[in-house]
């Protein structure tokens, strides 16, 4: 098994990222289709203002998110990852976003023994209706990369 | 380690008995290999003795020493982009996180059967037969005839 | 390579009033496989379909990449596009520029702008990654499996049927009907509730659409949706078709037991009908399982069949049930050691059931008046038996109602074996062993007595006769002497030469100082017998001690208190005497181990030798064959002192030749194993002479019925019948029988505390009563595969049990009653004709009290924290029927809270409130019986704070509801999750409501939650229509987006397997074990592919290089 080579053309992404002025974080968001996707919908239907750091991702259900995911962003380019998904004991999947958490907090404690710091990695919970706390969690998740600084790759 | 009483009584109730299993594997030591660990936790269920256990905790060095290609090398490639310094010490694991756990093997409890070595799909349970002679009690062989062993 | 085309919508200016298009469309072109960028103002609309049409055409794309609103929005409409196109499933990529950009980001437009670039290049790379997928298609059985026959599965039922699908309604119970058919009147309207239910019922049984199973269980459930394999158990009904719903055998049947349907409040029959309208409309036997005494005794004679019908006086019929296994039952009821009375449950309670005493009243009442005749001559074949005693009566008698002719032969001049000369007449009068051997004869079976076996005719003189077989049922007749010094001085005997002599009428004398060898019951026979004799002192001497001494305890207590004295623990080691026996000598010893055989052998210890005084010395050590007869039976072998003979025939080696009884290996040595052995041996007999195993010789062994310490403890005790004897001082000189037996008041008496733990008794008086032949008890449960399309599960609701509240006396006192109860009492067709009665004194009450929220709201420990939904309204409607059929009882409702949800429930409540019932809002304490059964009720009224204490004379609870025991058993049966109080977790409880978490299978009804009649209804409907929708295709693709595992990449490790909570996941043999998701169950949720090991797993259109595509930049 191997890592997808990244597309490699011209003008790739990351030249694109590059462009960016320094000290623009970046941040991975995996969302669930049924809650966190719907919610986040809303906030933009709502022309709720948004980090434009955030950029996101679908997935069927959190509990398709694996370490390997959220590891990659971070090696990739992202500053910060988080997922987020239904409230615990109503994933439409019965129990995916508790393995979403494990998962997280898994991985959380891996970039904790190699010295990263945790906060880079997170998850947040919330049901559909619930826009606000998708406004809430992303601009908490914003404000805290923003003060980290960027993460260095080698 | 020789097989012991037990270690052959266990052999003995194996289903299928020990026909399956190599006269090699009889009386074998069993070496863990952890690089070429997934965490699948087959080894554990198909231990009788309950020499091998799955642990509660991980130890990210075992993800570095992951090799290249597999699932936790690819993994490891994509923390070592990122790491500042080398892994410290093992951490607890949530409990839904399967694959990521550290397998104990307690070789004192270990009957030398072989099921872990068979269960396992990716080799990192080995088992290799002991010398002769190594072991405390096995007769050596002696090139005086009629000298004690 | 793919050939990418990207298409931006401006969205009216929603997106292009913040982004840049152009640039974006720019820097779209030069990414990697773009080979177009088209920019549209409503790509949704007609007219950006005709763009992406062409561009796909004339440019040959293979993949799209949509910049426009969310995925989640409009998404099915471009890839319904793709599909017509026929570029396949998954090939469309989105790029979220509206929602997740130009709305969030409408004041930081050059943040936008590059935040847009990002979004379109990652979703241009992921469509790089994109692989076109397969649907697969799976066939759609059209037909269901409805599981529960209450009004839940009946509705269901008849909307699917309706729809032209196959229903199978599977049904636990003996009737359709569930809970509905209990109640007497429903809310709000007063409807009756049979009237409304009583359609439905009549529609199940008739609409030819629908196969009705009652008394059926599911066992299993395999296979995907669509295509359900699932296996039903039909339990026996014992009934067949041919019953025409007549009742007699209700009226036969003796065995009353407490009625499910009327909820505990009056009993039923063993045989019974739950209810009039019931469907199917037949009866059927509630049989437990064999009784203890049935399951212990040898010959499985039906005790309980012959207690009941003692119970009800019925001594003839008894007397039928008790002399079917065995033709010595007078002898049996004297002599049995009862190992069945030990088994008796109700010793576990007080005492066990005198049941030998039973059956020897049954039997000295009934049986000379019994009638009996010889049955019909079938078959030409003789049978000669040889032995007269209960093993060779016992077939010759069974063998004559096969009907054979049978010929007894008889060595002594009587006939009855050990029963005639082994038992003395104290404990068994010659008379009734006379009349029992007396009966079998009259049933044609020829006797030849003084004849004997080796001597005047010998097995093989038989068999050249003519006889087609011969059964060898010589007893152990030899008296076993101990091999030790002085064994040939004389006043030496053997005890059951001297039982014989004495019966046979011989001289016979003992001396006045009597030694008996041995510690069984015929050392305490011969003891006893020397008493009568004139012995002034009696000594048994045996091996064992006091505690382990094999007679039976009674005897050796009357053998005591006649004056006989007991040496235990003691070896004989010599005799000594000159010419005639003086004293014995004995070693104290204990006794060892059991060996091989369970025989314990005595150990000599250290102490000093005891000498006894003795004239007589009686040995009663074990009993011999008498070889000399098995002189001319050639082939006939014995091992260890006994013929040997094969157990499945009862043949020994020589063919046509059998044994039973004591001469035969196996069995214990008492009456009725040697009867249960005779008729083995007749059928083995007759299996033998007709060439086929026509007839079972071992019974086929049914479950032993159990009642469990909990229903138990609910009965009253009541002492055991003593049975009457002779004083000790009159019995030591008399020859008279020892017990008096019971009066018949005593019999009826003491079979009435019998507690009927089988269920039926297997008394057969419903065979006898019923006109159409239609009782058929061999009937076993049979097992059936269908194969449904989708499944429906109805299975009800239970009532919480209020005996897990004690303060409040359900259970103790009689007067506290369920509403469902009350319900049964109300109802026309209840047990009371709807006449409202107390259960301690049937009058009508004046006062009632209703008790809300039993088991319901309650945090604790002991109850259920849910409100059940129904319970307000349920008292409220009982209240309103009593008020408006007693208006001089005052209903008093101490509620919680009353909850009242629905159409029309508030204004009832308004309605029955103004009827006079009265409503206090309380927190209840206590309930306390007063003497005369009423109930002190204490309580604090929780508006007022005021504390009120009353007398009332019937109090209703209001128990909640929990999910049913069928319920649980279907959700393991299925793999189910159930929440608190059992019920069924739904898919989602808003969205879908009557999906389960299982593709395919829907719940409905109380199954799900509490909830009343029309909340049931409309739920099982849509589940209905859940199961039409989904098999209405004959056949469907399953969606793409489900989790695959590529073989050759699967190392098998199993992990999948386990985590997957559809339960879709598998492991199958290959070239190598692989995982292999079952594609019609798997949901997509996409847990496996997470922790799979080593990338095999993945779901279609979110694989890792998908996703890693769209996160990596």
């Amino acid at each position: 098994m191997s890592v997808p080579a990244l597309a490699t053309s011209a003008v790739t992404a990351s030249e694109v990222m590059a462009d960016a002025a320094d000290g623009e974080r970046s941040i991975v968001a995996f969302l669930c289709r049924e809650c966190a996707y719907s919610a986040a919908d809303a906030a933009g239907n709502a022309r709720t203002p948004l980090p434009p750091t955030i950029r996101t991702i679908m997935v069927p259900c959190t509990g398709r998110v694996s370490p390997l995911h959220l590891l990659a962003a971070l090696a990739d380019g992202a500053d910060g990852v988080y997922v987020a998904g239904c409230l615990e004991g109503q994933c439409h999947h019965r129990v995916g976003n508790f393995h979403a958490l494990d998962r997280v907090a898994f991985v959380r404690r891996l970039l904790e023994s190699v010295g990263v710091e945790p906060e880079r990695a997170a998850m947040f919970t919330m049901s559909a209706a619930d826009t606000p706390r998708f406004v809430a969690t992303a601009r908490g998740m914003d404000a805290t990369i923003s003060r980290l600084p960027r993460l260095p790759r080698s | 380690m020789p097989l012991s009483a037990r270690g052959r009584q266990v052999a003995g109730e194996l289903r299928g008995g020990t026909s399956g299993v190599s006269a090699g594997v009889l009386g074998c030591e069993v070496v863990r290999h952890d690089e070429l660990c997934v965490g699948c936790g087959r080894c554990v269920s198909a231990c009788p003795t309950g020499a091998m256990r799955q642990d509660d905790w991980f130890d990210p060095a075992q993800l570095f020493a992951a090799p290249a290609g597999t699932g936790r090398g690819v993994l490891a490639a994509a923390l070592r982009r990122i790491a500042r310094h080398e892994p410290t010490g093992p951490f607890r694991v949530p409990d839904r996180v399967r694959t990521f756990r550290g397998i104990l093997f307690n070789a004192d409890l270990c009957a030398g059967c072989g099921a872990c070595v068979r269960a396992c799909p990716t080799g990192a349970v080995e088992a290799c037969p002991v010398p002769v002679g190594d072991a405390e009690g096995v007769p050596r062989a002696t090139a005086s005839a009629g000298a004690r062993p | 390579m793919t050939r990418c085309g990207v298409f931006l919508c401006e969205c009216g200016g929603n997106i292009s009033g913040v982004l840049d298009l152009p640039a974006l469309a720019a820097g779209g072109r030069s990414l990697d496989g773009v080979v177009n960028v088209a920019i549209s103002q409503f790509l949704c609309g007609a007219e950006g379909r005709r763009l992406i049409e062409g561009v796909v055409a004339d440019r040959g794309l293979d993949r799209i990449v949509i910049g426009s609103c969310s995925r989640r929005f409009q998404g099915p409409t471009f890839e319904r596009i793709a599909r017509d196109l026929e570029l396949g499933e998954n090939t469309v990529a989105f790029a979220n520029l509206r929602e997740g950009c130009a709305f969030i980001h409408r004041h930081e437009p050059e943040k936008a702008q590059r935040k847009a670039e990002t979004v379109l290049a990652t979703a241009v790379a992921r469509a790089g990654r994109q692989r076109p997928l397969q649907p697969s298609r799976t066939f759609l059985n059209r037909s269901a499996l409805v599981v529960g026959g209450g009004i839940g599965g009946l509705s269901a039922a008849e909307e699917l049927a309706g729809a032209g699908i196959a229903v199978h309604l599977v049904e636990r119970e003996q009737s359709l009907g569930g809970y509905m058919a209990r109640l007497s009147k429903t809310f709000p309207t007063e409807d009756c509730a049979m009237c409304s239910l009583g359609p439905r019922l009549a529609n199940a049984a008739t609409d030819s659409r629908i196969n009705v199973h009652t008394l059926t269980e599911v066992t299993s459930v395999s296979g995907p949706p669509g295509e359900f394999r699932v296996r039903l158990r039909h339990h026996p009904r014992f009934v067949s078709d041919l019953c025409v719903g007549c009742g007699s055998c209700t009226a036969a049947c003796p065995v009353e037991l407490e009625s499910e349907f009327d909820l505990g409040v009056t009993r039923r029959k063993a045989i019974s009908r739950p209810f009039a309208n019931a469907v199917p409309s037949t009866f059927a036997i509630d049989n437990r399982g064999w009784a203890p005494c049935t399951s212990t005794c040898p010959a499985h004679t039906a005790a309980q069949g012959y207690i009941a019908l003692a119970a009800e006086g019925r001594w003839a019929d008894a007397y039928r049930v008790a002399s079917e296994p065995n033709p010595f039952p007078s002898v049996c009821g004297r002599i049995c050691p009862h190992e069945c009375e030990e088994q008796c449950t109700r010793g576990r309670l007080d005492q066990p059931v005198a049941i030998a005493a039973i059956k020897r009243f049954v039997a000295d009442q009934a049986g000379a008046a019994a009638p009996v005749e010889a049955p019909a001559r079938r078959h030409g074949d003789r049978v000669a038996v040889v032995g007269a005693g209960p093993a060779g009566l016992t077939a010759a008698r069974d063998l004559a109602l096969l009907g054979y002719p049978v010929t007894v032969f008889e060595a002594q001049p009587v006939a009855g074996g050990m029963l005639r000369l082994g038992v003395p007449e104290y404990r068994l009068p010659r008379e009734v062993v006379a009349a029992e051997v007396e009966r079998v004869l009259a049933h044609g079976v020829e006797l030849r007595s003084g004849q004997r076996c080796g001597r005047d005719y010998t097995v093989d003189s038989l068999l050249a006769e003519g006889y087609r077989a011969v059964l060898l049922a010589l007893g152990l007749p030899q008296a076993r002497l101990l091999p030790i010094e002085g064994r040939e001085l004389s006043g030496v005997v053997g005890g059951l030469d001297l039982l014989r002599a004495r019966a046979l009428g011989d001289p016979v004398a003992v001396g006045s100082r009597v030694v008996v060898i041995g510690g069984g019951d015929v050392a305490v026979d011969a003891a006893r017998t020397a008493l009568r004799l004139g012995a002034e002192r009696v000594t048994m001497a045996c091996i064992e001690d006091r505690a382990t001494l094999p007679a039976q305890p009674d005897e050796l207590a009357e053998a005591l208190a006649e004056g006989a004295e007991l040496a235990p623990s003691l070896m004989p080691v010599a005799l000594i005497g000159e010419g005639a026996v003086g004293s014995v000598r004995f070693q104290p010893c204990t006794l060892g181990e059991p060996d091989a055989r369970g025989w314990r052998s005595p150990r000599p210890t250290e102490a000093e030798s005891v000498e006894l005084e003795a004239d007589t010395v009686v040995f009663c050590v074990g009993q011999g064959l008498d070889q000399e007869a098995l002189a001319g039976a050639a082939g006939v072998a014995v091992a260890g002192g006994q013929i040997v003979v094969d157990r499945e025939t009862m043949m020994t080696g020589r063919r046509g030749v059998f044994a039973a009884g004591d001469a035969a290996a196996g069995g214990g040595l008492i009456a009725i194993e040697a009867i249960a052995a005779g008729a083995r041996a007749a059928r083995g007999i007759h299996n033998h002479l007709r060439g086929e195993t026509l007839l079972d010789v071992w019974p086929v062994e049914r479950e032993r019925a159990e009642v469990p310490d909990l229903e138990l403890c609910r009965r009253r005790t009541r002492p055991r019948q003593e049975m009457r004897v002779l004083a000790p001082e009159e019995r030591r000189t008399s020859w008279q029988e020892v017990r008096l037996g019971f009066t018949e008041e005593e019999a009826l008496t003491e079979a009435r505390r019998c507690l009927s733990c089988g269920g039926c008794s297997d008394c057969r008086s419903c065979v006898a009563a019923c006109p159409a032949g239609a009782i058929d008890l061999a009937q076993k449960p049979r097992d059936e595969e269908l194969t449904v399309g989708a499944i429906v599960i109805a299975t009800g609701h239970r009532e919480f049990d209020a005996r897990r509240k004690p303060p409040l006396g359900y259970g103790r006192y009689a007067n506290v009653l369920t509403q469902s109860q009350l319900a049964r009492l109300l109802s026309a067709s209840g047990p009371t004709a709807g006449r409202l009665c107390r259960p301690s004194d049937g009058q009508v009450p004046k006062r009632v009290f209703m008790l809300q929220c039993v088991g319901s709201r309650d945090s604790t420990s002991r109850g259920n924290e849910h409100c059940s939904a129904i319970c307000c309204l349920f008292a409220t409607l009982h209240a309103s029927l009593i008020r408006e059929s007693y208006p001089d009882t005052q209903v008093t409702i101490a509620y919680t809270d009353l909850r009242m949800p629905g159409k029309g429930h508030e204004e009832y409540l308004k309605l029955v409130a103004e009827r006079g019932v009265r409503y206090v809002r309380s927190r209840v304490g206590e309930l306390a019986e007063e003497q005369d059964k009423s109930l002190r009720v204490r309580w604090e009224d929780t508006v007022t704070g005021g504390k009120h204490e009353e007398l009332f004379d019937l109090v209703v609870l209001s128990t909640g509801l929990e999910a049913s025991a069928g319920t649980t058993q279907i959700a393991r049966v299925v793999g189910l999750q159930q929440g608190a109080a059992g019920f069924l977790k739904e898919y989602h409880p808003k969205l879908r409501p009557v999906d389960s978490q299982r593709a395919g299978i829907f719940i409905a009804g109380t199954a799900q939650g509490p909830k009343g009649i029309p909340e049931t209804i409309a739920q099982a409907k849509a589940a209905a229509a859940r199961v039409t929708s989904m098999l209405q295709g004959g056949m469907a693709a399953t969606p793409v987006e489900v989790a695959f595992s590529e073989p050759g990449v699967c190392i098998g490790c199993g992990v999948c397997v386990a985590v997957c909570p559809q339960g879709a996941v598998r492991l199958v043999d290959g070239d190598r074990v692989h995982a292999l998701v079952d594609q019609a169950s798997c949901r997509g949720c996409g847990i496996c592919a997470a922790e799979c090991p080593s990338g095999a797993m993945t779901v279609g259109g979110f694989s890792d290089a998908e996703l890693l595509a769209e996160a990596t930049v």
